[in-house]
């Protein structure tokens, strides 16, 4: 009796931490078939879904620090949140580069629409992540991601070039924070208000670019080297190799490398796709070599982050705190 | 997480303990799942609510009872002062709405003259 049903239940606990089932595992199956009482292996019996998706929901607040979390997963926790909140900053800077190009691009089409609801939903859902309202920054934030990939989905309709790496770059720019965001962001964690000079920076910065953009345009026409330079993703990678050389010279906790190498991999096919792009190719060489120069250093750094980050993960085997 | 405070207020349960006390205490409205009950424990655990009370065996499988700290139980109160303070207010707003609505003793006396007016002409 139960036999069946038991080997199952064990079989979805499996989706649980080894430290967590450790700890819980007898319990959990024992209060599991008090409540399901007796059931013959003939029925068949399996564990709800509704059983199934409790241990997921438990298992994933668990690995991102929930309650009841070792040291290690309280790292992962961190930098998981780290991710999603330089995820946001980045569109948040995007959003508002997008804003202030509004007026010098051509008026209504549908990816134009799509563009400007992305953007100023990325810029708001950053702001009320930084201030501390996590619960409405979420939906925003989800809002402003089907935005975005509507736009993605236009765009490939509309029949521009498509560039494979350029729609997974940029799929996965709007999947990972945003799942970051959903999952890293649980109830275990009590939101954090921030100042706001960190949280009006990257829409700042995006708004500097614009201006900084039109200053140099002249130039820029001339000088195509500048080009892979002052897109967006290729400043995004001259800020993470920078933060990158000063998180391995300083001593930092080490969700941080951990995170910034996350995201300097999601920078990696945005990057790749330049190096493929056919202007560079039939380009000037110095230019094309400058591109590989910029994927070169980030593969670098993403490898140097990933080896440092886990390095000063806790040990795996730190037991939790006993209930 | 007050369903599952308020289960422990009595005695120390066990997990499905906790989880059929919930289910009679919300009116079979709340059915905790086993992996969210353990969630909320170690939340509960985590804040100092709860404390482990003892283990046991039972038909060979092992029950670890829950019991419910003092800090526990001071959030439980404190928690139950505001939802009752919340109560108590609706109740009495109800009860304004109601008084408003009902009719003053003039228009209930016309109405009863009204009444009776035509009754007699019947």
């Amino acid at each position: 009796m139960n036999e069946l049903l038991e080997q199952r239940y064990r079989t979805v606990l499996r989706l649980l931490p080894r430290s967590y089932r450790a700890e819980r595992e007898e319990e959990m199956v024992a209060a599991f078939l008090e409540y399901s009482g007796d059931v013959p292996d003939e029925e068949n019996p399996r564990p709800s879904w509704g059983e199934i998706a409790s241990v997921l929901a438990l298992s994933t607040r668990v690995r991102l620090g929930g309650a009841g979390a070792t040291p290690r997963f309280v790292a992962w926790g961190a930098a998981v949140r780290l991710v999603a909140t330089l995820g946001l900053a980045f569109h948040a800077a995007a959003g508002a580069y997008t804003l202030a190009s509004l007026p010098f691009t051509a008026p209504s089409s549908t990816t134009r629409t799509l563009g400007v609801l992305a953007a100023a939903l990325w810029a708001t859902a950053f702001v009320l992540l930084m201030r501390g309202h996590v619960r409405t920054a979420k939906p925003v934030a989800l809002a402003a991601g089907a935005a975005a990939l509507a736009e993605l989905a236009v765009w490939q309709n509309l029949g521009s070039l498509f560039v494979p790496l350029d729609v997974v770059q940029q799929a996965l720019n709007v999947v990972v924070p945003l799942a970051g965001l959903l999952a890293g962001f649980h109830d275990d964690v009590p939101p954090v208000r921030r100042a706001w000079r960190p949280t009006v920076l990257p829409p700042a910065a995006g708004l500097l670019l614009k201006a900084v953009i039109l200053a140099l345009l002249p130039v820029l026409g001339k000088v195509p080297l500048l080009w892979p330079w002052v897109d967006l993703m290729g400043l995004a990678t001259v800020v993470l190799v920078a933060a990158g050389i000063v998180c391995l010279a300083r001593r930092v906790p080490a969700y941080v490398p951990l995170a910034l190498a996350m995201l300097g991999t999601l920078m990696l096919p945005s990057r790749l796709s330049v190096v493929d792009n056919s202007y560079l190719s039939s380009g000037p060489a110095v230019l094309w070599a400058s591109s590989v120069g910029q994927c070169g250093a980030l593969v670098v750094m993403v490898v140097l982050l990933a080896v440092a980050g886990f390095r000063g993960l806790p040990a795996v085997r730190q037991r939790r705190e006993t209930v | 997480m007050f369903l599952a405070l308020t289960a422990l207020v009595d005695e120390p349960r066990h997990g499905y303990g906790i989880v059929q006390e919930v289910d009679r205490l919300s009116g079979g409205r709340v059915q905790l799942k086993i992996g969210s009950l353990y969630g909320v424990l170690d939340r509960l655990a985590g804040e100092g609510l709860v404390a482990l009370d003892r283990e046991e065996v039972a038909q060979g499988r092992l029950r670890r009872y829950y019991r419910l700290t003092d800090s526990g139980a001071g959030a439980l109160e404190e928690e139950a002062a505001r939802l009752t303070a919340n109560a108590r207010a609706a109740t009495a707003r109800l009860r304004e709405r109601t008084a408003r609505l009902r009719p003053g003793p003039a228009f209930a006396r016309l109405l009863r003259e009204t009444a009776a007016d035509a009754g007699g002409a019947g």
